[in-house]
């Protein structure tokens, strides 16, 4: 293992997506061709229990998901604190424009990237987290 | 201020002033010795007599259209008051002076409890609308013209309703009359394709979604390799996910282009950093096709009001174009320049080019040329259509040329 690699398996990344097809196909590209460590949850209220408990390095929302919904969640970690504030947070969505998303968007928050789910391949997704925790 | 006689009167008044003439004229007449000043007389008196009669010949003649003009008024305003619009007459305050009938059960007020009330309290903002609603009382106040404004009321009764709303002054800009026409039916329906929309997006979008990644990780390396038989089919599949993708995405933006409570929502955005982040979206594609892109951007750092998703649709559309039609090792060539407050966006590439026949009907729905059917180049039909779409909700212009074999450039007008 090279000192690279070690870095990027000591990264954690939480996906939150309620589509068990989709979460686990998400899952098996950041764990074997990414080499990330990952957590995951099926609706809002856990995404954002295990957000807050675990901080992870990067979190891929989806958001419509049961219980509290993408932007819900997303409101909650930007306001718990200073990793909160900073955490890398790619909303992976069905839809290219939900009105949720473009307030989003308008407040301009750095650290929130928006992906339409269809237009984004999993190498895509797996460079796209290697640009944002630039490993 | 017009003294206003009635017929009757005016006859009456004619007919005295010619009987005075004639007595004068007679009694003088009778009276004088056959003299210069009697001779003079019968002749002023005939004359006179003759001009009372000419005018009463004219005032005659008026007369039946002095009762046409009562009519019509009278038939005017029956019209007014029974028309199925509401009209609604309002001060230079935008008080209500006076409502039709249908004003009144549009407002769900009563023709006394209606006047003196400001029409603008009935207007619902929300956040979408409150721009354009905002504007709406200040240019009735100031005498404007107001065409085709989509506004919401809250009735007195407290329900909603949408309506069109049109203005125009009158009485030298004092007062202004609005008219109201209730479109709420079909903003529901409206609102239920939008919403369907929506939600078809989402549901079709989450199993393609699937499809692509699950294609994806079959044929990656790591869950052990294909056989060639197998790979093929593989491929056929996720080039299928992939065109089931492109359909969807053009639909949504066809549906969404064609939804009428889509609203342009400008914004200023640096044109040159705005088409080169469009352009990633395109670099794996120009690569293997070992296309050179080349850019020209006059001046640099160009701030641009518009709204960002149209012009994205326009760039992103023109640009995919461009390289699909290009063949190996083509050129294409995307500028600006700007002119007279506009600035003019231009996509040429050294493609196909589009054959003249099939010119007049390339912004049609689902139209593709026929050259691009001989050669087996994939497209919903749907690109060119949007494009236009998009172009005319920026108020732009649109316009292209082309020559078989030659390629083609399309260019975009927008005002600044």
């Amino acid at each position: 293992m090279t000192e690279s690699d070690h870095v990027q398996a000591t990264k954690t990344i939480l996906i939150v997506e309620d589509e068990v097809d989709l979460r686990e196909a998400l899952e098996s590209a950041m764990t074997v061709a990414g080499g990330f460590n990952t957590l995951t949850a099926g609706d809002g209220e856990v995404g954002l229990e295990v957000a807050l408990a675990e901080k992870p390095d990067m979190i891929f929302l989806d958001v419509r998901i049961p219980k509290l919904d993408g932007s819900q969640v997303l409101e909650q970690i930007r306001s718990a604190g200073d990793w909160g504030e900073r955490v890398p947070v790619s909303i992976l969505s069905a839809q290219s424009d939900l009105s949720a998303i473009s307030r989003a968007m308008e407040v301009g928050d750095p650290h929130t990237n928006y992906l339409t789910k269809t237009d984004w391949s999993l190498e895509q997704l797996v460079t796209h987290v290697k640009d944002v925790l630039r490993v | 201020m017009k003294l206003r006689i009635s017929a009757g009167l005016q006859r009456f008044l004619v007919a005295v002033l010619v009987m005075i003439v004639l007595a004068t004229v007679g009694a003088g007449a009778y009276m004088m010795p056959w003299s210069l000043e009697r001779q003079l007389l019968v002749v002023v008196g005939t004359a006179a007599g003759l001009f009372l009669l000419i005018i009463f010949k004219l005032l005659h003649s008026s007369v039946p259209r002095v009762q046409a003009d009562i009519t019509a008024g009278s038939l005017f305003s029956e019209l007014y008051e029974n028309s199925p619009v509401p009209y609604i007459r309002t001060n230079g305050k935008g008080e209500i002076i006076h409502t039709n009938a249908a004003g009144v059960r549009l407002l769900s007020e009563t023709r006394d409890s209606v006047k003196g009330k400001a029409l603008f309290d009935y207007f619902e903002a929300d956040e979408e609308t409150a721009e354009h609603i905002d504007r709406i009382p200040q240019l009735v106040r100031a005498g404007s013209f107001i065409n085709d404004q989509e506004v919401q009321l809250r009735r007195a009764d407290g329900a909603l309703r949408w309506v069109i709303l049109s203005a125009f002054p009158y009485h030298g800009r004092r007062e202004s009359l609005v008219t109201l026409v209730d479109i709420t039916k079909q903003k529901n329906v409206e609102n239920a394709k939008s919403e369907f929309v929506s939600l078809a997006s989402h549901q079709l979008r989450t199993p393609i979604a699937s499809i692509k990644w699950n294609m994806e990780l079959l044929m990656s390396a790591h869950v052990g390799d294909l056989n060639d038989k197998q790979k093929k089919f593989a491929e056929k599949v996720a080039r299928a996910a992939e065109r089931m993708n492109m359909l969807l995405n053009d639909f949504l933006s066809a549906s969404k282009l064609e939804m009428g409570n889509f609203e342009a929502k400008p914004e200023t955005i640096v044109l040159d950093a705005f088409v080169e982040a469009q352009m990633e979206e395109f670099d794996a594609r120009i690569q293997s096709k070992n296309i050179t892109v080349k850019r020209s951007f006059t001046p640099k750092e160009l701030s641009v009001s518009v709204d960002p998703r149209l012009l994205r649709m326009v760039l992103s559309n023109l640009v995919s174009n461009a390289i699909k039609y290009t063949p190996e090792g083509g050129n294409v060539v995307i500028s600006y320049t700007v002119a007279d407050r506009w600035v003019s966006i231009e996509v040429k590439d050294t493609g196909l080019g589009i054959p003249e026949a099939d010119q007049e009907k390339l912004f049609t729905k689902f139209f593709r040329a026929s050259n691009t059917k001989d050669n087996l180049i994939e497209g919903t039909g749907l690109g060119l259509y949007i494009v236009r779409q998009a172009v005319k909700r920026m108020e732009g212009n649109l316009s292209f040329g082309s020559k078989e074999g030659v390629g083609t450039r399309f260019i975009v007008d927008i005002p600044l």
